[in-house]
């Protein structure tokens, strides 16, 4: 996993046009709803990308030309602080500060910005340079920016490659300059350390390599030789008798750079490395749409809806008489679906006069229904509980009332508590319903 | 094995298809108050990816119920080949538009559905309805009772003792109200019918838990994308003179309340989409919204922050960055970071809740001079923007697929629709600010604020 698969399915997301059944399907079709969530996404995008031209492309030149210059630099480091004319000892605390000191502080502030990237690394030029980079790019071709986090962890890559870089650079430009010459190295400085202090700090520093390579370790007596003063053009006579045993410095250089310089610093450009390939897997599960392509393809597509039509009911039309006018009394008088208990307290309820009445539906078999109703003559009252809409059951004995009287008033009844009054919802569904079946000697006493 | 399948039966215009409606979180069925609305049987399968899970049959409303059961009873045999009439009732009368209805609702019981017959207790018993019941007893097949209430007169109690004589159980469900917690208790009602539904029916309990939440993880990423593009949103306008003039100002700011407009409708739209309120359109995405602009001062009562809540938001916001700077000096700044910056943030928030929009001219150097409107600087509107899209959100989470009313909103000031907590405020300040930013915000921290939305979606409910 590099940047330019990152730019590459970050544009292909850009593009992508699938639907969530499509995303899914692809999933259980290659059952990689186990896999990691990056592996799903690598997986989905190979799958997908062989004919895709993108457009967008990361710019490595730029960084390799910022490692070509690391190592340039060290290289010409190593020859420009080595560069020995003969008239006086190399003063090995230049080459020791920046094969030592300088990545042993880079070091530590690599180790801050591991913990705590997004603050520390502006503080590396590396960022800086990406970002210009990709300000550059931008006009030249599409690019695009890289979320924080990525991009500190890149900066932190980066850095660790490049001071690598020259710190490699440093030790082959050493070994050329050692192989060439025969360099004399000393120490001098303006502080006042005496040759003991700096013996114990070399020796101390020596102890990582002590056990594998004994001769690179320092002696005192040459640490005290090789320290010289320079008073005017010339230095001290017994630096000059003792001139050839100065090279011996070379050794615990060659180990302390590999050392300090390249083995401590490929520890840490492991751990870089595996910071950026992290981000870069979490940057990409964080792409526009990846989430969403994610969780297109791992949850279930779940639908309750109807794949139906379904059949739309046309309401019937139709005419049915209204009327006002209360009858004085009926021939007969019948109520639909009400107990015998029922028609009675509602007859007293409303005083009601019937030569006789009847209940019909509910409880009454059909059969005893038809019996009733044969033994219609003149004008019926049809009694009807409003709240219950007319089922076809109603119509048919509807009908058969009509058939068997001259005229059939219906009488629409709300609750008892209510006084009987229906209400309006249901007194427009019942004139709707029968309306629809046009019988003429029926109306609805409203 | 077959998936469990349920015919949900019952007299006509009891409130079957509002059940339905409502359990398979579709609002297209046609529900009204006209009898036989329903009159062909539909299905409505739960399926996750394409394999049915469980099945539900909106069925028409019993029309001949006397005149089944007495041809049932004609052919009267032992308890145990009941439903073998009942089948040879369905296969003769298979063709006759007179029984059409009953034919619809008995055939998928007779393949095996079990019953879930709908009564509406606000209505008073009666026994016309025992035919239907004796018919469905016929049929011999798992079956419970639900008890809707379509108005508020309540016959419950002799309902209940009707039933009990043919169902053993019986359950009250209003799929006007009920919440979705009701919802799953329905349907573990239905995984109780069969020992071999009952695995089924609590897979799909888990699956539209699922569901839920995917949806309500979508909302979130819905209102997201709406508040960061809006307080992202820039605009422009060409000015040919060194100073715009107040047409043109004016011209730009109606552009821009406009499309902030636009990203709002887009996103309800969406949200409804998500929450399968397709039904819902025009009348549903105003909302009450239509009487209560985006950009009002009453919206902004009823949604945003009071100057007070803002200013302690705004305050505590920046206090907090100054205070991770004294964090950095391990406090040997005496705490001024936090000091300066609540009074920064005090500042902002006090001025930045009257003024809407900023607009600034640029490009005057380059020659080419235009107006700019945006990014947002209004630190109440992410707020306002934010309380309507929750209200939405979270109004047709709880709206009943089975509803074909409006919603209303209840303005007053005590139902304040936000009720972001302090701590809640703070949290969201910060992405606010961020947003506010001419930068663009990472993916990251949106998923931060979507989960933070997530949250109280989630929470809410």
């Amino acid at each position: 996993m590099n940047l330019q698969s990152y730019y590459k399915i970050k544009e292909f997301l850009e593009q992508e046009r699938a639907t969530k059944e499509e995303h899914r399907a692809f999933a259980l079709k290659h059952k990689i709803t186990s896999l990691p969530k990056y592996k799903q996404l690598l997986f989905w995008f190979e799958k997908h990308t062989p004919n895709t031209i993108f457009t967008y492309s990361y710019s490595s030149t730029a960084k390799n030309i910022l490692l070509i210059i690391a190592f340039v630099l060290g290289f010409l480091s190593a020859i420009t602080l080595l560069s020995y004319s003969g008239d006086k000892p190399v003063n090995i605390i230049y080459f020791f500060a920046l094969a030592v000191v300088l990545p042993l502080i880079s070091m530590f502030l690599s180790l801050l910005a591991l913990l705590w990237p997004k603050h520390l690394t502006p503080l590396f030029l590396t960022t800086w340079l990406e970002k210009l980079i990709a300000k550059i790019s931008e006009k030249s071709h599409r690019t695009i920016a890289f979320d924080t986090t990525l991009q500190a962890s890149y900066s932190l890559f980066l850095v660790q490659f490049s001071s690598l870089l020259f710190s490699i650079g440093l030790l082959i430009g050493f070994f050329l300059t050692i192989l060439t010459h025969d360099i004399a190295f000393g120490w001098s400085t303006t502080l006042q350390i005496s040759a003991k202090a700096f013996y114990e700090f070399l020796h101390t520093l020596s102890f990582a390599f002590t056990e594998f390579c004994p001769q690179s370790v320092i002696s005192l007596e040459l640490v005290e030789k090789s320290h010289y003063f320079r008073l005017g053009q010339s230095i001290s006579a017994e630096m000059q008798n003792n001139a050839a045993l100065f090279g011996e410095w070379w050794k615990f250089l060659a180990c302390s750079t590999l050392f300090y310089a390249i083995f401590l610093r490929l520890i840490f450009l492991f751990v870089a490395y595996n910071k950026f390939q992290k981000s870069l897997k979490q940057s990409l599960l964080h792409l526009p749409k990846a989430q969403q392509l994610l969780e297109d393809m791992n949850e279930p597509i779940i639908t309750t809806q109807s794949q139906e039509d379904e059949v739309v009911y046309k309401k019937p039309t139709g005419d049915v008489a209204n009327t006002k006018k209360q009858e004085k009394s009926y021939s007969t008088l019948l109520g639909w679906t009400f107990t015998d208990e029922e028609l009675l307290l509602t007859i007293d309820a409303l005083q009601l006069e019937a030569k006789e009445h009847f209940s019909l539906g509910g409880a009454k078999t059909l059969q005893e229904d038809t019996q009733t109703i044969t033994k219609l003559q003149k004008n019926t009252l049809l009694l009807v509980k409003a709240w219950e809409i007319p089922t076809m059951e109603f119509i048919d004995i509807l009908q058969e009332i009509a058939h068997h009287s001259d005229h059939v008033t219906l009488s629409l009844l709300g609750y008892a508590k209510n006084a009987y009054k229906a209400n309006k919802k249901d007194i427009t569904v019942w004139e709707e319903k029968i309306a629809a079946q046009n019988l003429k000697n029926v109306s609805i006493k409203l | 094995m077959k998936h469990p399948t349920f015919a949900v039966v019952g007299h006509p215009n009891k409130g079957k298809s509002s059940i339905v409606s409502s359990l398979s979180l579709d609002d297209s069925i046609a529900i009204s108050n006209t009898p036989g609305t329903t009159h062909t049987k539909r299905s409505f399968p739960l399926k996750v990816d394409g394999v049915i899970i469980y099945e539900l049959f909106d069925t028409p409303g019993f029309q001949r119920a006397r005149a089944v059961l007495a041809w049932l009873e004609m052919h009267a045999v032992s308890a145990d080949k009941k439903h073998t009439v009942v089948e040879a009732f369905v296969q003769q009368h298979k063709d006759d538009p007179k029984f059409h209805d009953e034919i619809e609702l008995l055939e998928p019981i007779l393949e095996g559905a079990g019953i879930i017959y709908v009564v509406d207790a606000s209505k008073p018993y009666s026994s016309e309805y025992e035919a239907e019941m004796e018919i469905l007893r016929w049929c011999n097949q798992p079956s419970m009772a639900l008890i809707n209430h379509i108005e508020e007169d309540d016959f419950t109690q002799e309902w209940k003792r009707a039933l009990g004589h043919y169902f053993k159980l019986i359950r009250t469900y209003n799929p006007m109200q009920a919440t979705y917690k009701e919802h799953i208790s329905i349907l573990e009602s239905m995984a109780h019918l069969n020992e071999e539904w009952t695995q089924s029916i609590q897979d799909s309990i888990a699956l539209f838990e699922k569901h839920h939440q995917q949806m309500l993880q979508e909302c979130s990423s819905v209102i997201v994308d709406l508040i960061y593009s809006t307080l992202h949103l820039k605009l422009k306008l060409p000015i040919k003179t060194d100073h715009a003039t107040q047409e043109e100002e004016l011209k730009l700011q109606e552009e821009y309340k406009t499309k902030i407009r636009q990203l709002e409708t887009k996103s309800y739209k969406r949200i409804a989409d998500i929450l399968h309120h397709n039904r819902l359109d025009k009348e549903i995405f105003d909302l009450g919204f239509e009487e209560i602009d985006l950009f009002s001062k009453e919206s902004a009562s009823i949604f945003g922050l009071s100057k007070k809540e803002l200013l302690i938001t705004t305050t505590s916001s920046g206090a907090l960055t100054g205070a991770g700077v004294d964090l950095l000096f391990a406090g040997h700044t005496g705490f001024l970071g936090a000091a300066i910056g609540g009074i920064v943030g005090g500042i902002g928030g006090y001025f930045g809740f009257e003024e809407l929009f900023k607009t600034e001219i640029l490009g005057k150097k380059l020659g080419e001079k235009y107006l700019q409107i945006g990014p947002m600087q209004n630190r109440n509107f992410p707020y306002i923007l934010l309380g309507r899209s929750l209200f939405y959100a979270k109004k047709l989470l709880n709206y009943s697929h089975a509803k074909r009313d409006t919603l209303t909103i209840d303005k007053t000031e005590e139902n304040r629709l936000n009720i972001l907590s302090d701590k809640e405020r703070q949290q969201l300040e910060k992405y606010h600010k961020l947003m506010r930013s001419k930068k663009e915000l990472d993916a990251a921290k949106l998923h931060e604020y979507e989960q933070l939305i997530l949250k109280k979606l989630t929470n809410d409910q």
